[in-house]
Formats: C-alpha cells, sequence, structure tokens
C-alpha cells in the first residue's frame, strides 16, 4: 500500500514539474507585441518589444513584473495621470540600468539593451510624460 | 562559566568598538518651506498615516527612538533613511517639476498597496507606523485623487 503511494505522488509531482515546463515555453513563445498608442515610434516599438514586453504584459507569469507596469493597459485601464508616472517611471529604471534586470539578461543575452536604445528609450518615456503633463 | 563570562565582555567591549565606525549621516533640517504637510490641505487621517508611517524616512524631520543612534541598529537605520530620501523625500516636495510630483504620489499608491511600504521591518518596530487595511484603502484613494488635482492644475 505505501509503495502505491509513493508512486502515486511520485508521477504527480513529476507531472507537475513536467506540464509547469511546457506551459512556461508556451508562455514566452506567445509573448504578445503590443502598441501604447497609434504614435509610438517604430525604434522605441521594437525596443519595447524586444527587452520589455515579455514580463510586462496582461499574460506575463511574472506577476510582480506585470502589476508595476503592463503595456496592455496604457489603451485603457491607466488613468493619465497614471500613464505619466509610468513613463517617469520607465525612464528612471532604464537609466538607471534596473531594467531590465541583469538577471533577465544573463538567460536571454540577446535582449540586452545597447546603450544608443537604452538611451532612446529613455529619452522617448520622458518626452511622453512631459507631453502628456503639459510640460 | 569562565568562558561565557569572557565572551560576554568581549561583546560589551565590541558594541563600545563600533560606535566610533563613521557613518553616512543624511542632514536633517527644519526647513518647512518646500515640506508636503506644511504646504498642502488634506483630511487629517491621512497627515497622520503620512506623518506616523512614511516620514521617519521620507523627510527631513525624522522621529528617531534613541537606540536610531546606537550602531549596529544606527547602520540599518541611517541606511534605510538615506534609501528613503532618495527614493522620495517629502521636505522638497514643492521644489519637484509637477510630473515629478505625479510620479510620486502614484509610487505612494502603488506600494502601499502592495505593503511594501511601510518597510515591515520599520512596522514591526513602530506601532504607529503599523497600517489597517482601512486606513491603506483610504490612503489609496486619497491618493489617486491628489494626483488627479496635481494633473488638472
Amino acid at each position: 500500500m505505501k509503495s502505491i503511494v509513493f508512486s502515486v505522488v511520485f508521477l504527480g509531482v513529476i507531472a507537475l514539474f513536467g506540464f509547469t515546463k511546457i506551459d512556461s515555453s508556451v508562455q514566452v513563445k506567445s509573448a504578445p507585441t503590443v502598441a501604447i498608442t497609434s504614435e509610438i515610434p517604430e525604434n522605441i516599438q521594437t525596443i519595447i518589444d524586444k527587452s520589455c514586453v515579455m514580463c510586462h504584459n496582461t499574460e506575463s507569469q511574472n506577476v510582480k513584473g506585470k502589476t508595476k507596469l503592463n503595456f496592455d493597459k496604457f489603451k485603457d485601464g491607466y488613468s493619465v495621470p497614471k500613464q505619466i508616472s509610468k513613463y517617469m517611471d520607465i525612464a528612471d529604471e532604464v537609466k538607471e540600468t534596473k531594467m531590465p534586470p541583469s538577471k533577465f539578461i544573463e538567460k536571454h543575452p540577446e535582449k540586452k539593451l545597447s546603450e544608443e536604445e537604452r538611451n532612446a528609450l529613455v529619452a522617448w518615456a520622458e518626452n511622453m510624460a512631459k507631453q502628456l503633463g503639459g510640460e | 562559566m569562565k568562558w561565557l563570562k569572557r565572551i560576554f565582555y568581549i561583546l560589551i567591549v565590541a558594541l563600545i568598538g563600533i560606535q566610533i565606525i563613521p557613518i553616512a549621516e543624511p542632514t536633517f533640517s527644519s526647513d518647512l518651506s518646500n515640506d508636503f504637510l506644511a504646504q498642502n490641505e488634506m483630511p487629517s487621517e491621512i497627515r497622520i498615516i503620512l506623518k506616523n508611517a512614511c516620514y521617519d524616512c521620507h523627510s527631513l524631520q525624522p522621529e528617531l527612538p534613541w537606540y536610531a543612534n546606537v550602531a549596529p541598529v544606527s547602520w540599518l537605520v541611517k541606511g534605510d533613511i538615506s534609501e528613503g530620501l532618495s527614493e522620495l523625500n517629502f521636505s522638497e516636495w514643492e521644489s519637484m517639476s509637477k510630473i515629478k510630483r505625479i510620479q510620486k504620489i502614484e509610487s505612494c499608491s502603488e506600494v502601499v498597496e502592495s505593503k511594501e511600504m511601510p518597510l515591515p521591518i520599520y512596522a514591526t518596530m513602530h506601532s504607529k507606523a503599523k497600517l489597517t487595511d482601512e486606513q491603506r484603502t483610504k490612503f489609496i484613494e486619497w491618493a489617486e485623487n491628489f494626483s488627479e488635482t496635481i494633473f488638472e492644475k
């Protein structure tokens, strides 16, 4: 009896791990590309799709990441002041190289931002905040 | 028993010794000309929350207990205050740009909602800083409104 229970639990654990793995790989592949507004410049969109959206979208499994910033919410969800604060946060985090996180870049070296991309993203985010804030 | 006594003496000497290690102290100031609480209207319950749960680390007018000046506690306390001030300093609120103020008040609402703030270790040591769920809800509601007000000005 004991050995039966043991093997059932053992198989269950294996199945659980197996499914989790499959699930997460599917999630990564299907990370959607999203547009914040229609006027978002192409070069910025490319940067966001490459290095940010994987965690910062509604479907993301990174709960902390998507709670702090969800690009899907710029269209509807974030109030204008909230959008301003999010653009400011993006500018700060990217400028201080807190984002993308170094652990994430270790896993996905191809998503690393070049100095040029970093500057472009910061300038764009700061500009969006100023525009929305009427400054 | 002899060695226990010896360890005790060593600890006492070490505790006195570490008091002379210099630490980077934030410069406190009593200037209220740019202070958030001094320059803005808000309900008294919100004022109390800010003063009791935020101002010790996010302003230049902290109310520190005596042991906050004693190493090694002071290392942790002054470290947290410096970090807190670099993130948000309510004493220089009025000197910040409009969009910066919006960013900061929105962040306040978010970190109170996620319970990242007040820092759990701080709230454990200071019962005045423990926020009830009701206080959190009221604070978030107020912060969102305040943010709109700054935006519309």
